[in-house]
């Protein structure tokens, strides 16, 4: 049997239209990413989806799918509102490009944040920074303890004003005081970051910390407190531990 | 008979050039899409997932982890499959008839042609060449080795592939700038030195010419041996003193063939079965 230049063109040709026709048709052709992560390799958590692997091109639909996340909680985290299920975490780098000044939100972030919720590991870049919604949903659903959400209060920020604020001023907690004095902008997770421990605030403010990104003037103004007499107590807090 | 030699040229041209300009809308579609520029109806399949090579690569991280490389898809796997049935069939067709980068080498051979004339191509004796031409499998294995132990296309960044299609993106290495130009140079002197001495795809695809179907069969009975095949083979393997062509670099362009070249009709021929004269041997 004999093939020549033409028989051999339509052979190729329509190989080619056959095999990814016919594999579209079984919804089988697929030139976006696979959305499946790779598995943990070894270690303790052998064979569980692996966070780091997370890329730009997953929606909030395939992260909640492959690591069994309610969607609400990565679009709460992350401040997505419309079109969650569709929303590719790559976006996030888009809109907050040039927001942070040493930091970025991006995919990097949604690692991070699933690899928290989870308690999986990740290490993530040194310029990855979390929403603050993200850290405040980790710890209402207590999935971090409060030694880590002090941790990780230092690469946290409000987002929810962005536009408004630049970059300095759009962290919550205020780094700027270095002189660890409470003002009206120091949050809990700013004293939980000097040293004082989330019992010790509970005992002086008489209530669980529901929200530690609440500045500690919201907070009192809320349940009609007043805000110096708590400034003053916690003040003392603060002053006992070492800076 | 000589229109007839230049249809069957002309052949293999079109549909070279019918992939060359789907590889080439494709991947400007995804490079457009990535900068919020939709063309309409036309799919955005980046070049990873649509290179058949990166299937290859992928196979040990699928196996071992069920995922694919960073960047490679179902749509790699889908087209590998394809392009091995059709090695088994005829040998990598898919390098003389449907690579976009072998195309690309081809038509700077044909300025080569212009400037070097009757040396072009015949610059290296063969007598070392045939070992060079082994490099390719170094290649091959260094490729998969790295992709497979840091499950990334790192091969990426000297690719001259992804260079062609991708030069004026942000996603460009030096070093893929460099590989590239270094191959179109060595193009004017020697057809197709990516696919001859680097390319890893090309390496792999060449070992089905050892046992595909329909192979280039001489039919020593009828031949001349005016060499004319020998001539004009692009890889510059003998011919004239085979019966089948079993040399790992072939890639099934037809050129040779008596539909071309070779001045004797069926004489050299695309071929399932035994070749003639060894038919004939075995019957004696
Ligand atoms: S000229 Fe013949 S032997 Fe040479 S590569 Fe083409 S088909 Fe193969
Ligand atoms: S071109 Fe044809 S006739 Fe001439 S040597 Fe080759 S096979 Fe023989």
């Amino acid at each position: 049997m004999r093939l020549n230049s033409g028989i051999l063109a339509v052979l190729i040709i329509s190989l080619f239209a056959l095999g990814i026709g016919g594999t579209m048709a079984f919804n089988l052709w697929h030139t976006e990413s696979s959305k499946n992560p790779v598995l943990i390799k070894e270690g303790e958590f052998a064979g569980l989806p692996n966070p780091s692997d997370i890329r730009g091109s997953y929606t909030l639909e395939d992260i909640s799918n492959a690591f069994n996340i309610p969607i609400n909680d990565l679009a709460q985290a992350f401040g997505v509102s419309e079109n969650k299920a569709a929303f590719q975490v790559k976006q996030l780098e888009e809109i907050y490009e040039n927001t942070l000044k040493d930091f970025e939100i991006g995919t990097d972030s949604v690692r991070l944040f699933t690899a928290l919720y989870l308690g999986l590991p990740h290490t993530a870049e040194s310029t990855t920074a979390l929403p603050q919604t993200a850290l405040d949903l980790l710890v209402a659903k207590n999935k971090i303890n409060d030694i880590k959400a002090a941790e990780f209060q230092k690469i946290s920020f409000d987002l929810t004003n962005i536009q408004k604020q630049d970059s300095e001023t759009s962290n919550t907690h205020d780094s700027t005081l270095e002189d660890r004095t409470i003002k009206g902008k120091t949050t809990f997770y700013d004293l939980i970051s000097w040293g004082v421990s989330q019992r010790e605030i509970e005992e002086v403010v008489g209530e669980k910390i529901v929200s530690g990104s609440t500045t500690i003037r919201d907070w009192a103004m809320k349940k009609n407190l007043e805000f110096l007499d708590y400034k003053e107590k916690l003040q003392q807090l603060v002053d006992k531990t070492e800076p | 008979m000589a229109k007839d030699k230049k249809k069957s040229a002309r052949i293999r041209l079109v549909v070279q050039i019918l992939f060359f300009l789907v590889v080439t809308l494709i991947v400007t579609a995804h490079n457009l899409v990535e900068i919020g520029v939709e063309i309409p109806l036309i799919g955005s399949a980046s070049i990873h997932s649509i290179c058949p090579f990166g299937g290859v690569v992928s196979i040990y991280e699928f196996f071992v982890s069920g995922s694919f490389v960073k960047k490679i898809h179902e749509s790699s796997f889908i087209l590998m499959a394809i392009v091995f049935l059709l090695s088994l069939l005829a040998g990598p067709v898919f390098c003389g008839w449907v690579c976009p980068f072998g195309s690309f080498q081809e038509w700077i051979a044909k300025l080569g042609k212009k400037i070097f004339k009757k040396r072009f191509n015949h610059f290296i004796p063969y007598k070392i060449d045939k070992y060079l031409r082994f490099l390719r499998y170094v290649v091959l294995v260094w490729v998969i080795y790295m992709t497979a132990t840091s499950g990334q296309l790192l091969f990426q960044n000297i690719d001259p592939f992804y260079t062609l299609f991708n030069f004026y993106t942000s996603e460009m290495a030096i070093s893929g700038y460099i590989v590239f130009g270094v191959i179109v140079v060595l193009g004017f002197f020697v057809e197709r030195p990516f696919c001859k001495y680097a390319c890893p795809y090309g390496a792999l695809l060449g070992i089905f010419n050892l046992f595909r179907l329909f192979g280039i069969k001489r039919n020593a009975a009828t031949c001349i041996d005016c060499k004319a095949c020998d001539k004009i083979c692009p890889m510059n393997i003998p011919i004239s003193d085979k019966s089948t062509i079993r040399n790992h670099q072939c890639i099934t362009c037809m050129k040779c063939s008596s539909e071309q070249s070779c001045p004797v009709p069926d004489t050299l021929n695309l071929e399932a079965g035994k070749a003639k004269k060894e038919a004939k041997d075995d019957a004696a």
